[in-house]
């Protein structure tokens, strides 16, 4: 790669916006769009670039965005912009990085009265190793309650950007926006690349497109691309015809080529995004001894649990559907399974918990179907006493406790921003969770940040949101695999009238076990409507119960005056306890409702 | 046919009815007409096993009104010889000079509305009789020849204890009634008991108190030799009323006045609730219906089921087409085969049915049942 940028790529500046939630990012990007002519008064919806409903919804970026946009800056030339928009949430941090990768500089955007959080933080790290160029830029400063100077301090010490050349703007009225242009123009370096060499280009995304087939977004590096062209992926030696090329604005806009340093996406016939993966590289097939671009990784799962259609006739519908999925999701895997208590369904492998959220919500709301999960687990190394070696990601497939002599299980490095004032609470949370501590630093007089090795099943199901209780809010994480460790893990079993129900089934912390026995029962004595007959919930380790309720029988559930006149009205009524009967799972002798198996997601620890 | 006047109105009832003026009943018995005009060659081929005059109070109506009303029907339907004619009669109401207008007519069944036999209760239930009414309407009408009497109870209202409730069991057993209905009680909202129910006002007993009561009323009435063919109705050996057995086992009937329904020729109609607008419907030379809904073999199979395991008996093919058996034999024996494996019902030769001890969960089992029917086809 050539040190110096080819003037022939001296007009291109390809850029992201590195910002926790709710610091603007999205507001910052509309008024780019709107500074820059690239989109019409009328194409502007706020946060364009959030474009899937739920990340509308939840406010947060799950796929990886681009635009272009062309700016007429005060030296009276014309630069090409690429904004690549990332993902914002701990689960994706592989697919931030590769967004990173694609870029020459980033915009570092904090809250003037929030402050630097964990996760921009974290980003900023991750653009440091790409040798990002970063601005920095304190947004909202025309709230009352902003202190743009402590946030300008923090910034300086925290990052090392001087705190007198970060910005002031408030990307909600534009002040200051052009300004922040103007710098992007002139601090961050154009694209270096061979447009001379054979084609190199980054994935940074991809997606599936009804008609296209799988679009990928790509960062050319050397030479160019064209329709027409034979291309390889370099990971699996796989090979296509381009059939499309083109730039990204709201909508994907053909080009005859894309050359280097430029950003936009590719077609090529590609059917799944599993063969078009985030950090790939798109090379020329002609060119047998291409170097890959560094940093692909093949994205792991890190958190599994069981889908079942709530009605069995549904099955085939899921199958199709999780396909469907996955078409636009390579991090998601899925193949089927059984459950005693729950039929066919399948075992998913997630990125994290907020990515089995969103594969749920999705199936759900795009695909119709009514859905019981089971227990999330993380994935268990368990050695037996013949020697063997397992991994366990499914509770009610762990052997039985004689035959295993030992249980290892996955590790994160986590590290919590926060107020000094909650620092006692986030550490004594952390050492609920069985934390190692490992470090606290202050970045500035009144915040915090400490990091804990932290067992990620003590993290997948509600950490999160404790956090964020006991800090108000404040506190923001960020956390990193970190390997196996060995502990003392115990399967639980949750009994409905002496049936084991093996989707309630987990691998808990023996410490921990009684607790969340007692506590699960509880929950589920709640969730299960009395039934005909008396019911027992009980936990158990192995065969000895630790935890038990009862639910009474129910005794009335009649209608008292049933005559030639109620009858329209009796069946409406009847109609309406079928489909409540519809929603329960039948597990031996006792109706379980769907929501009884989320229960397990809000057990306290 | 509706009636739909009272005298007064009963703290916990919402069935229509209005205060009883000459001018109201006169519109009434206009419209009645009418619609029977309107009704009866839709029928003209049948002939009717069975009569129900039921309200509101039909024994409010005076012997001429009664008897303009009566040969209304008369003239309109035939009416079969031995067919079971039952008015519902409030105990105050019932006098010579009714009793033998009804009897001339050819009543021969009377459903008297006791409730209570406590009179605190009466009184809370917005009832104007006294506790020994009953008693008296009963001699009455057994002296004038009445063979076949029911008494309506309930229980489980705001208030009531398993002390009273047997005190008024057992004083009803002491007049022998052929029938006895005992309704747990239903907190209808735009009622005054209702509401105070609703509100708190008047807690109800819980849902096991009033679980034990229905214990308790099944227990005596067992013992002293009435059978419970139906979730609220018990009755002597051969004593069922004929005309309910009509609703439950979903064969055709008409019904005329204000919020009667009707299931004929495949469909099922409702009047307009309010006397006024059904009336003046009819007087308008148009249906008085407010709803009309073409059954399905959907519908018409889940009715059934909804219906006729509310029996005592259960659902029995020999009630039904063997047609119809088949239909829902298709749509729920493999639901009965998994009811039965769970205990939620009884199933054998005769029929399947909800097991006794369960019959105050029959709502339960029904939807149960109901959940797992094989979607039409």
């Amino acid at each position: 790669m050539a040190l110096l940028s080819d003037p022939r790529l001296g007009h291109i500046r390809n850029f992201c916006i590195v910002a926790h939630i709710d610091h603007g990012k999205s507001t910052l990007a509309d008024r780019l769009l709107e500074l820059t002519h690239t989109l019409t008064p009328q194409q502007m919806k706020a946060q364009v670039l959030d474009d899937m409903e739920l990340e509308r919804e939840k406010g947060i970026t799950i796929k990886s965005h681009a635009i272009a946009m062309e700016y007429r800056a005060r030296d009276g030339r014309t630069y090409h912009l690429n904004l690549i928009d990332t993902p914002g949430h701990v689960d994706f941090t592989y697919e931030v990085s590769r967004s990173l990768a694609a870029c020459e500089g980033a915009v570092l955007v904090v809250d003037a009265s929030q402050g630097i959080e964990a996760q921009t933080l974290s980003n900023f790290l991750l653009a440091r190793e790409q040798n990002l160029t970063v601005i920095g830029a304190i947004n909202k400063v025309d709230l009352p309650a902003s202190r743009p100077e402590d946030v300008a301090f923090e910034i300086e010490h925290v990052t090392g950007i001087p705190a007198e050349s970060v910005l002031r703007i408030s990307a909600k009225t534009g002040a200051g926006v052009e300004d922040l242009l103007e710098q992007i123009i002139a601090e961050i370096p154009a694209p270096r690349g061979n447009p001379d060499a054979p084609l190199r280009a980054l994935i940074f995304d991809s997606k599936f497109d009804q008609y296209r087939g799988v679009v990928a977004l790509v960062r050319v590096v050397d030479g160019e691309v064209r329709p027409g062209d034979a291309i390889r992926f370099l990971s699996n030696d796989k090979r296509y015809e381009v059939t499309e090329v083109g730039r990204l604005r709201l909508r994907l806009e053909p080009l005859p080529r894309l050359a280097a340093g430029e950003v936009g996406y590719v077609v090529a016939g590609v059917k799944t995004v599993a063969d078009a993966r985030v950090g790939d590289t798109v090379g020329a097939a002609a060119s047998e001894n291409l170097r890959a671009l560094p940093g692909f990784r093949d994205v792991k799962p890190m958190v599994f649990s069981g889908l079942y259609p709530l009605e069995s006739e549904q099955y085939e519908n899921l199958k199709e559907a999780l396909g469907r999925l996955v078409l636009n999701d390579a991090a998601l895997i899925y193949e089927p399974e059984t459950s005693v208590a729950l039929g066919f369904g399948f075992r998913c492998g997630f990125l994290g918990l907020l990515h089995m959220e969103i594969v749920q919500e999705r199936l759900r709301r795009e695909h119709q179907l009514d859905l019981i999960a089971t227990t999330p687990s993380v994935e268990f190394h368990v050695l037996l006493e013949n020697g063997q070696l397992l991994t366990v990601d499914n509770p009610s497939q762990m052997p039985p406790a004689n035959d295993v002599v030992a249980i290892e299980e996955p590790y994160v490095l986590a590290h919590v921003l926060t107020p000094a004032e909650y620092l006692g609470n986030i550490m004594k949370l952390c050492q609920e969770r069985r934390g190692i501590h490992v470090g606290l630093e202050y970045l500035e007089e009144k915040r915090a940040r400490v990091g804990y090795r932290l067992p990620l099943g003590e993290i997948v199901l509600d950490f999160y949101d404790r956090l964020k209780s006991v800090s108000r809010g404040y506190a923001s994480l960020d956390y990193e695999f970190d390997g196996y460790r060995e502990g003392d893990m115990v399967k639980i079993d949750i009994l409905l009238n002496a049936e084991p129900v093996d989707a309630l089934s987990a691998i808990v912390h023996r410490d921990k076990a009684y607790e969340w026995g007692r506590d699960l029962c509880a929950r589920l004595k709640e969730l299960i409507p009395r039934q005909m007959f008396q019911v027992a919930i009980q936990a158990a380790i192995g065969s000895k119960v630790i935890a038990r309720e009862t639910l009474g029988a129910v005794r009335k559930n009649v209608t008292a005056k049933c005559y030639g006149g109620d009858i329209t009205r009796k069946r409406k009524l009847l109609e309406k306890q079928k489909e409540g009967k519809r929603r329960m799972k039948q597990i031996g002798t006792v109706e379980v409702p769907q929501e009884a198996f989320l229960a397990v997601l809000k057990v306290e620890r | 046919m509706h009636v739909p006047f009272c005298a007064t109105r009963c703290t916990y009832c919402d069935f229509s009815s209005g205060a009883l003026s000459a001018a109201a009943v006169e519109r009434y018995l206009g419209a009645l007409e009418r619609e029977i005009a309107l009704r009866a060659p839709r029928c003209a081929d049948a002939s009717h096993r069975s009569v129900f005059f039921g309200g509101g109070t039909p024994s409010a109506l005076s012997s001429r009104h009664f008897r303009r009303a009566w040969k209304a029907l008369r003239d309109g339907f035939r009416i079969a010889p031995d067919a079971e004619i039952t008015l519902e009669a409030n105990p105050e109401s019932v006098r010579p000079v009714l009793l033998e207008v009804w009897a001339e007519a050819g009543v021969n069944r009377l459903s008297m509305g006791a409730q209570s036999f406590v009179p605190e209760e009466l009184a809370r239930l917005g009832r104007i009789h006294d506790a020994a009414r009953p008693g008296e309407a009963f001699a009455l009408a057994r002296a004038h020849g009445f063979r076949r009497l029911s008494l309506d109870l309930m229980f489980g209202f705001p208030g009531h204890t398993a002390e009273r409730w047997r005190r008024s069991i057992d004083e009803a057993l002491a007049l022998e009634p052929e029938h006895l209905s005992a309704y747990c009680f239903i907190a209808e909202p735009g009622t005054p008991l209702g509401d105070a129910a609703i509100s708190g006002a008047a807690p109800l007993p819980a849902p096991e108190e009033q679980a034990d009561l229905y214990a308790l009323l099944e227990a005596r009435l067992a013992a002293a030799g009435y059978g419970c063919y139906e979730t609220s109705n018990f009755c002597r050996p051969g004593a069922e009323a004929r005309h309910n057995l009509v609703y439950w086992l979903r064969r055709p009937y008409v019904g005329l006045g204000p919020s009667a329904h009707g299931l004929l020729d495949g469909v099922r109609y409702g009047n307009h609730y309010a006397p006024a607008r059904w009336a003046e419907q009819l007087e308008r030379g148009q249906g008085p219906e407010s709803e009309v809904e073409p059954e399905r073999e959907a519908s018409a199979a889940e009715e059934a089921l909804m219906l006729g395991l509310r029996l005592g008996g259960g659902m029995r093919p020999d009630d039904y087409s063997p047609a119809f058996w088949s239909t829902i034999r298709r749509r729920y024996g493999g639901a009965f085969t998994h009811a039965r494996a769970t205990g939620r019902l009884e199933m054998d030769a005769d029929g399947v049915r909800i097991p006794a001890p369960l019959r105050f969960v029959a709502d339960d089992v029904i939807a149960w049942v109901a959940a797992r029917g094989v979607a039409a086809s």
